[in-house]
């Protein structure tokens, strides 16, 4: 009965309720849509990167490595440096058209384009090509796509071997496999041909890094791709590199780093890392800014609370006078701003989920993620706000004797 | 002075020597100053007096809405002025109903739930709700029962307020200018049914017309009682 007292009495100014519980809803909202983006990229990148040993370099500048080009004879310096184990040499490019879809026009318009739609894009789904130095790269302790391969029985074939040496063999992943599919829908599995280019591919194998950052990979011998993408034979895009002790990589890199000009190295997990980092980063940044949004949210529903308790001073007062403690009147307002609360947990996470639903079907490759912790947060966040909100108006409403709350309420 | 009735037990009430002054600016003002009297259980009495002579002031102290400033107030045995804040609370919950001159429903409940609102804390179970609806049935409310407020007559409200007054099966019944929003011939009703009711029964009123035959009438002016205007008092 006391509860549906309290709703009856935040009902009976419903424009003000509605209002107040808005300015808890947006921080809400803000809040369950940012971590959504925020877990949509981290599933985006994966783990599988976080896990691998090794380093890459690549040119000082470049983002990542399909803008990098280093002289391929640096590969002569790095083998020369005390703790470098294997040097793997890698031509990292945008794949041209993919069965006649694909590049860099498909994949602007795939951003824009509604689920279904035939055009693949997206960034996530920019298809890139890496071609391998196969005689360093089949000694690589930590080889990404090796190690990713999907097993024989579920038909994952085989990675590239020195005999696929200036042959158009390729390893894709199963994405690619299903976002290319065959004419009869069925993604393409190995023993079949994938046309990238103006040139057909044999597909060798299958793997699935489960990151899909690096399941767009098509993965090919060096001379292959330096042919198909038209890259000189002076010229890598990066190059990997094993120390010879795992534990020495942070020495080596700055080894590295030390003997050779214009380049920068990295572990390949801390690409997962600068990620992580810079997510980190920016959700800091936007907590804080939906932590001022949530103050000004609680405020509001202070001072709702504040003057509906004030309008209603002589109510307390009778209150009191059959009996009620001022626990009962306390606990009264706050079951008040507690369901105030609520309704806004529920009016902002119902909000959220319909925005999330809504655009996950614009976007392509990349999916916001609501899970039903952050649901929980965002409810149980928000309920717990409004009555920390709601606790001095409470206050200020019990303290009072019956006889002030008579009198005060007869001075309003 | 007024005493009570050797012959009928302890008293009800019992009021001796009672002040209460209240701060107001830079000013005290003594709003009672040493009331003294004692009334029966059963008694109807009737408190009377000018404006601002503390008639008022004295029921609510009596209530235990606010403690006085000297002097001692027992009702039906106990030390209302000593009481903590708890236990006035049950003491107001247990043995006193409350009735106001502008009624004083709560406007978001129905006429049965504002019955209820002395029990809403402790909890509501289907005999107590039984009992309400068998008091709004006595004041003639039946077909009312799921109104709120606004759609009763002032009348109406006004036994709906006696019915909440009622619902602990109180001691004591203080009506504070019970009939001051009514009409006459609905403040007629209103004291009847006051009068119906066995507990003892104290009543503020500046309309002289309800006082019959074997009343106690208290007058009182400037905080102090003018005379036990009396037991054979009439209208």
């Amino acid at each position: 009965m006391m509860w549906a007292f309290a709703w009856r009495n935040l009902m009976t100014r419903s424009m003000r309720t509605a209002l107040a519980a808005i300015g808890l809803t947006i921080p809400v909202v803000a809040f369950l849509g940012m971590f959504s983006v925020s877990r949509g990229i981290r599933e985006l990148m994966g783990s599988t990167l976080g896990s691998m040993q090794g380093l890459i370099v690549m040119s000082e500048n470049a983002p990542t490595p399909i803008f990098s080009d280093l002289p391929a004879d640096m590969a002569k310096s790095l083998r020369t440096l005390p703790g470098v184990g294997i040097v793997g040499a890698e031509v990292w490019r945008i794949a041209p058209p993919i069965e006649g879809r694909g590049g860099l026009a498909s994949t602007a318009i795939g951003m824009l384009a509604r689920s279904g739609a035939k055009g693949h894009g997206g960034l996530s789904s920019m298809v890139v090509i890496e071609g391998q130095d196969l005689a360093e790269h089949l000694k690589l302790k930590g080889a990404v796509f090796a190690m990713s391969m999907l097993s024989r029985e579920r038909g994952g074939g085989r990675f590239l071997e020195l005999g696929d040496v200036g042959k158009p063999n390729v390893v894709i992943s199963t994405k690619i496999a299903g976002e290319y599919p065959n004419s009869d829908g069925s993604p393409r599995r190995v023993g079949q041909s994938i046309r990238i280019g103006n040139q057909d591919f044999a597909i060798v194998g299958l793997y699935n890094t489960g990151s899909l950052v690096t399941d767009v990979t098509i993965v090919m011998e060096i001379g292959v791709a330096r042919k198909l993408m038209g890259v000189p034979e002076r010229t890598v895009s990066t190059f990997a590199v094993e120390p010879k002790d795992p534990k020495d990589a942070d020495a080596l890199i700055e080894r590295i780093e030390e003997n050779l000009r214009g380049i920068r190295v990295q572990k390949i997990s801390q690409f997962n890392l600068t990620v992580a980092a810079i997510m980190g980063k920016l959700e800091m940044f936007l907590l804080l800014a939906i932590g001022l949004a949530v103050l000004v949210g609680g405020v509001g529903i202070a001072n709702t609370m504040l003057m509906s308790t004030s309008e209603r001073y002589v109510e307390f007062g009778v209150m009191r006078t059959t009996g009620w403690s001022r626990w009962n009147i306390l606990a009264l307002v706050t079951a008040e701003s507690c369901l105030l609360g609520l309704l806004s947990g529920t009016l902002g996470v119902s909000l959220a989920v319909a925005l999330v639903l809504v655009v996950n079907r614009f976007l392509q490759g990349f999916v916001l993620e609501l899970d039903p912790m952050l649901v929980g947060i965002g409810l149980v966040g928000a309920t717990a706000i409004a009555t920390v909100s709601g606790l001095y108006p409470a206050w200020q409403a019990s303290k009072m004797t019956p006889m002030e709350a008579i009198r005060h309420g007869g001075e309003n | 002075m007024v005493d009570a009735d050797p012959s009928k037990g302890s008293p009800m009430i019992e009021v001796i020597d009672v002040h209460k002054s209240f701060a107001c600016g830079d000013e005290t003002v003594e709003a009672l100053r040493g009331v003294t009297f004692g009334l029966d259980r059963g008694a109807c009495t009737f408190i009377v007096g000018p404006s601002g002579s503390g008639k008022s002031t004295l029921l609510y102290l009596i209530g235990a809405l606010d403690r006085p400033s000297a002097g001692v107030i027992r009702v039906d045995g106990e030390d209302v002025a000593a009481m903590t804040e708890a236990e006035q609370d049950r003491y107001r919950r247990s043995k006193v109903g409350f009735v106001y001159q502008s009624f004083n429903l709560i406007a978001n409940l129905t006429c049965l739930e504002n019955v209820l609102l002395p029990r809403m804390p402790l909890g509501l179970t289907p005999s107590l709700k039984k009992q309400a609806t068998d008091l709004l049935s006595r004041m003639g409310l039946r077909n009312r029962i799921d109104y709120r407020p606004n759609r009763l007559s002032g009348g109406q409200q006004q036994r709906v307020a006696i019915a909440r007054a009622l619902i602990n099966d109180p001691v004591l019944i203080l009506a504070d200018e019970p009939t001051g929003n009514l009409d006459r011939a609905g403040g007629d009703e209103i004291i009847n049914l006051l009068r119906e009711r066995k507990s003892t029964l104290l009543i503020v009123t500046h309309d002289r017309r309800f006082l019959t035959p074997g009343d106690v009438v208290l007058e009182i002016e400037d905080g102090r009682i003018k005379d036990r205007a009396g037991v054979t008092a009439s209208p």
